[in-house]
């Protein structure tokens, strides 16, 4: 596969490599979820961070990358579920419903799917003001939340220590309930 | 953008706040900033930071992810569906690649119910000229109209709303609702006749195809499906065109997801043509026929996958169908139909899909295939360091192209001293092929495979050039001469003989009568001649070189002696061994004063002598000219040297002969060891070698050995030699023979049938072997009673064996079959002057049979017993 050249370029700070690898890393990501929802036994629920394992080693096909080369491919793992969950969201039209508070908390998940599609669009817009601010906290909730991937992984992705993986994370959190909930009754 | 320093230091507060207690952060950050603006945006972020984590479980936790993703992509049972791509509706997937997505899909708003299959792929259409390139190939491929071709559709970019991208190119195609041929064929359980059948539907859709220059690139089982009315429909018809790099701006190394069904030039990324389907096409006949792949990629890596596909030959189909009830059946003419589908040179396989289709067609009405056994599969760069024979073949050839390039810029008398340099510089044969071959490569602007140009591509180049000289015919016939023995090595007769017969008739129109030119033109021509198994033409030429040599040439000329010897030879082969030997004797006195020992002429002189001695029933002479050949060759040439292999197979005839049965039969199987090993399974000369151990194993009752042995001779002269080879007529005469001896009766009358049949186009009408078969047959024959059928070939064959001198027993055997038959035919006249004359014989040969003279005295009885009541 051409990822692992991409995956390099990405690292030499090639612009145009990470839009490439974009779509190829969102289509296994999709495939990969969707084959795993459609298997007939096993629990009902996606690993997120499991698929992103196995689209990594299905796409680089066992080659030993270095480490900065995996944090790309972790970004863009991250991103491309990001997109997923949106897209999903898009197509059950979460846009045409109302604005209400946003959860986003696992008590919500007695709330219907419905509902919570609008909830991770609202998410989406807000994160795209994030990043107006910061674009690495951004990154940071990206990979955290739609990745899951964990503070080490998170640290690869984003080139930066634990601590500020740690930290700006909290700090997003904060910033993007304040974001949901102040302004939560008016759409975006 | 915000303000950088703000954010700055807004993280920095956050944290130090963060870690605080509740209750001691406002006196922290008091403590630590004076700005009331950054206070207030961070006990606004410290207050979100205690709900978030309040509010139940926690805000954005990524289990939350997780289980809206589930949710979400669970709720429809697949992917995508009620997408809508261009006038189409995803309804579900079909199946994954490396190109993209295939879906079911249904036309919107369509009136009646359309399916269709829709792919998707998972490239875009990354610049202008790609997009132009993807409507140009689509509206070429949309014109492809064949029942055996799934219809392009439609077709376009999909602005998908998911990710940036510029257009995903997608197609829509026929759906077809059916299985993977090879599935269906083992499914089914058809049989062989059925899987050809099946198979050449699938060529003339793609030779449909190609006629409309559309080459498929991608064939495998997967493409081509069977309905389940039986109906063959070919995918995806140069669908991986139209994706290409030019489309998609990828390399196109990226798409190389399935080697297995790569034609070794896509491996190489060289040019891909209608040849490239054919090789496809030839895989796909062997899983066909075989149910196995040709090559096994399990758990290899990709370096030995491209090895395999570039370098290796796959076992013959019909050894990896062994477990199939017609692995016989496949064997020998299939598995060479195969082989030269899978040529590794494209150029080296069928020419189209239709030619393909027709010599199965000739395989399934049992007429003689076009495809030969390829002993040229392999690039010159690597035969040079195998064979020598080939080796300098490949030298003539390059020096012939260079010869003609000079000769197209210089004047005739000046080609000719090139010429005589370039001769001159082949003794510096490997250096000078690689020289010449990359000069020429550099000469032709096609060329782009440089340093792996095949001896095949050299050959079609210079006889195109050739054509070129026709102003200077001197040079031409040179060439065509030249050329027309390098044909003659390969065993290209057809092409062989129309090049030496135009080169000596432009040599007679330009040269005169005495030119040593010509000379060599006919002493090629006799060979070629000789080896497509035109004896007469064989003597005619032989005769015509002879007597040029002659008074062009000293006395102790080598090529004199060559000419004598090729004379000898020709008339040898005639059967007129008498007369050849004058001519032998003479060439081995010339060759062995005037050529060097290494010069192999003056050993093949030798050879030839000693093998006339044998026929000539002179065995101890025979076997100590043989023993000396070998001795000298295997000194000079090691033991696998290819024409050492001759002459011990040679030898272990005069042996057996002689009664030395053991020492003979441990040379044959040494031999065909080391040809096999040397040529390859399916070269001529392993026939010669089986040929001559089955007849050794009859001799010593191994029968059922010596059957298949003959069988698989035959085969391989069938494959290699071509069906009407003389070698075939004497053939199924001695297999005709072990077959009556086994009771296979039927089975033998076929042999000798064929044996009769090719003879007679070969051989005098007198011939001894011809003799034989119409005895052997005529002799079954009347065994079965069916005297009236035997008749004409016992009559035949006595007129045959009275023109033999040394066959006086033969005569009076088969005189006695002839007897018997007119006796049974109340023939009853002719029957006793027969049996007359075959009982002078017998009564006066002590060497004649009890039984035999039992037959006489029994039919000489009945014959009275039949006259008795006549007389009355």
């Amino acid at each position: 596969m051409d990822i692992t050249r991409l995956l390099k370029a990405a690292n030499d700070g090639q612009e145009d490599a990470m839009e490439q690898l974009a779509p190829l890393v969102y289509d296994e990501l999709r495939w990969l979820a969707h084959r795993q929802m459609q298997q007939e036994y096993g629990p009902r629920t996606l690993s997120t961070t499991g698929l992103v394992h196995e689209a990594y080693l299905k796409l680089v096909e066992g080659e030993e990358l270095p480490a900065e080369n995996r944090g790309h491919f972790f970004a863009a793992a991250a991103r491309a579920m990001r997109q997923i969950m949106v897209s999903e969201a898009r197509r059950r039209g979460a846009e045409k419903r109302g604005g209400h508070a946003v959860h986003l908390t696992l008590d919500s998940s007695s709330v219907s799917i419905d509902e919570l599609s609008t909830e991770i669009l609202a998410l989406d817009q807000a994160l795209d003001r994030l990043e107006n601010v910061d674009g690495r906290m951004a990154q940071i909730v990206e990979c955290r939340f739609f990745g899951g991937l964990t503070v080490d992984e998170t640290s690869i992705a984003v080139s930066a220590s634990t601590r500020t993986v740690k930290r700006d994370w909290r700090l997003a959190r904060a910033w993007l309930f304040r974001e949901l909930n102040s302004a939560a009754s008016e759409p975006a | 953008m915000t303000d950088n320093s703000f954010y700055k230091a807004l993280k920095k507060l956050f944290e130090g706040a963060s870690s605080q207690p509740q209750n001691q952060q406002d006196s922290w950050l008091d403590k630590h900033c004076t700005d009331p603006d950054l206070i207030r945006e961070v006990r606004s972020l410290l207050e979100a930071d205690r709900k978030a984590d309040s509010t139940g479980a926690g805000f954005l936790d990524p289990e939350l992810a997780r289980q809206i993703a589930s949710a979400a992509l669970d709720s429809e049972e697949n992917s995508r569906p009620g997408d809508v791509i261009g006038q189409y509706r995803i309804i579900k997937p079909i199946a994954r690649g490396g190109m993209g997505e295939v879906y079911r899909a249904e036309r919107v708003g369509g009136t009646f119910e359309q399916q269709v299959a829709l792919k998707v792929t998972r490239f875009s259409a990354s610049s202008t000229h790609g997009r132009q390139r993807f409507f140009d190939e689509q509206g070429i491929l949309a014109r492809l109209e064949h029942p055996n071709i799934a219809r392009l559709i439609d077709g376009g970019l999909w602005e998908s709303p998911d990710i940036t991208s510029n257009g995903r190119p997608y197609l829509v195609m026929e759906y077809v609702d059916g299985v993977r041929i090879t599935q269906y064929c083992s499914a089914k359980k058809l049989d062989l006749v059925s899987r050809l059948k099946l198979f050449q539907t699938v060529c003339e859709a793609v030779d449909y195809a190609h006629r409309n220059l559309v080459v498929h690139r991608d064939l495998k089982p997967a493409n081509i499906l069977v309905s389940i009315e039986g109906q063959v429909k070919l995918l995806d018809f140069g669908v991986a065109k139209l994706l290409d790099e030019e489309v998609t701006g990828l390399d196109p190394q990226t798409r190389l997801m399935t080697p297995e069904y790569s034609a070794p030039e896509q491996l190489l990324g060289r040019t891909i043509t209608t040849a490239t389907d054919v090789y496809s096409l030839g895989l796909v006949l062997y899983e066909l026929i075989s149910e196995q792949r040709p090559f096994d990629f399990d758990g290899i890596a990709p370096a030995e996958a491209m090895r395999l596909i570039t370098e290796d030959k796959p076992a013959n189909p019909s050894s990896a169908a062994k477990a199939l009830p017609w692995a016989r059946q496949i064997k020998g003419d299939l598995d060479v139909i195969v082989a030269k589908a899978l040529n590794k040179e494209p150029e080296r396989r069928y020419t189209s899909a239709r030619a393909f289709s027709d010599d199965l067609q000739r395989f399934e009405k049992g007429l003689p295939i076009d495809a030969r056994p390829d002993r040229w599969s392999y690039r010159t760069g690597k035969f040079i360091h195998r064979n020598r024979w080939e080796t300098v073949a490949a030298s003539l050839a390059v020096i012939l192209l260079l010869a003609s390039t000079i000769a197209a810029t210089l004047s005739a008398h000046r080609t000719e001293q090139a010429l005589a340099r370039a001769q001159v510089e082949s003794a510096k044969s490997q250096q000078t092929v690689e020289f010449l071959s990359n000069l020429f490569a550099a000469a032709d602007p096609r060329q782009t495979e440089g340093e792996t140009v095949s001896v095949a591509d050299v050959l079609d180049r210079g006889t195109a050039r050739i054509e070129e000289l026709a102003n200077q015919p001197e040079v031409q016939a040179t060439l065509l001469s030249e050329l027309g023995r390098i044909h003659t090595t390969l065993g290209h007769y057809d092409q062989a003989l129309v090049m030496l017969q135009r080169a000596a008739k432009l040599q007679q129109e330009t040269l005169g009568p005495n030119e040593p030119a010509l000379a060599d033109t006919f002493h090629r021509w006799s060979i070629a001649a000789d080896e497509s198994g035109d004896l007469d033409s064989a003597v005619t030429q032989a005769r015509a070189a002879l007597e040029i040599r002659q008074v062009s040439l000293p006395a102790k000329h080598p090529d004199l002696g060559e000419s004598f010897d090729r004379m000898g030879a020709a008339l040898g082969g005639l059967g007129r061994y008498e007369e050849a030997e004058p001519y032998m004797r003479r060439a081995v006195q010339i060759l062995n004063g005037s050529a060097s020992e290494k010069d192999n002429r003056s050993l093949t002189a030798q050879h030839n002598l000693a093998w006339l001695l044998g026929r000539l029933q002179r065995f101890e002479e025979s076997e100590r000219v043989y023993r000396e050949v070998v001795q000298i060759s295997e000194s000079l040439q090691g033991p696998n040297d290819p024409e050492l292999l001759v002459t011990r197979d040679s030898l272990a005839v005069i042996l057996r002969r002689q009664g030395k049965l053991d020492e003979a039969e441990s040379i044959y199987r040494d031999v065909l060891d080391r040809r096999i090993e040397v040529f390859g399974e399916s070269h001529s000369v392993v026939g010669v070698t089986r040929h001559n151990l089955a007849r050794l194993l009859a001799e010593r009752g191994q029968l059922e050995e010596a059957r298949d042995q003959y069988t698989l001779a035959l085969s391989n002269w069938e494959t290699s030699l071509g069906s009407e080879h003389a070698n075939l007529g004497v053939g199924y005469s001695n297999l005709g023979v072990v077959q009556e001896n086994l009771n296979e009766t039927m089975a033998a009358a076929g042999s000798y049938s064929k044996s009769i049949a090719i003879l007679e186009q070969h051989r005098p009408r007198m011939d001894q072997r011809l003799g034989d078969s119409k005895f052997r047959l005529g002799r079954l024959l009347a065994g079965r009673k069916e005297c009236g059928n035997a008749l004409p070939f016992l009559e035949s064959a006595v007129e045959i064996r009275e023109q033999n001198s040394q066959a006086a027993n033969a005569l009076a055997e088969a005189r006695l079959e002839l007897a018997g038959c007119l006796l049974s035919l109340d023939r009853l006249a002719a029957g006793k002057t027969a049996l007359d004359k075959a009982m002078e014989q017998f009564v006066t040969d002590p060497t004649a049979h009890s039984q035999e003279l039992l037959r006489i005295r029994n039919m000489q009885s009945s014959l009275a017993s039949v006259r008795m009541p006549s007389a009355d």
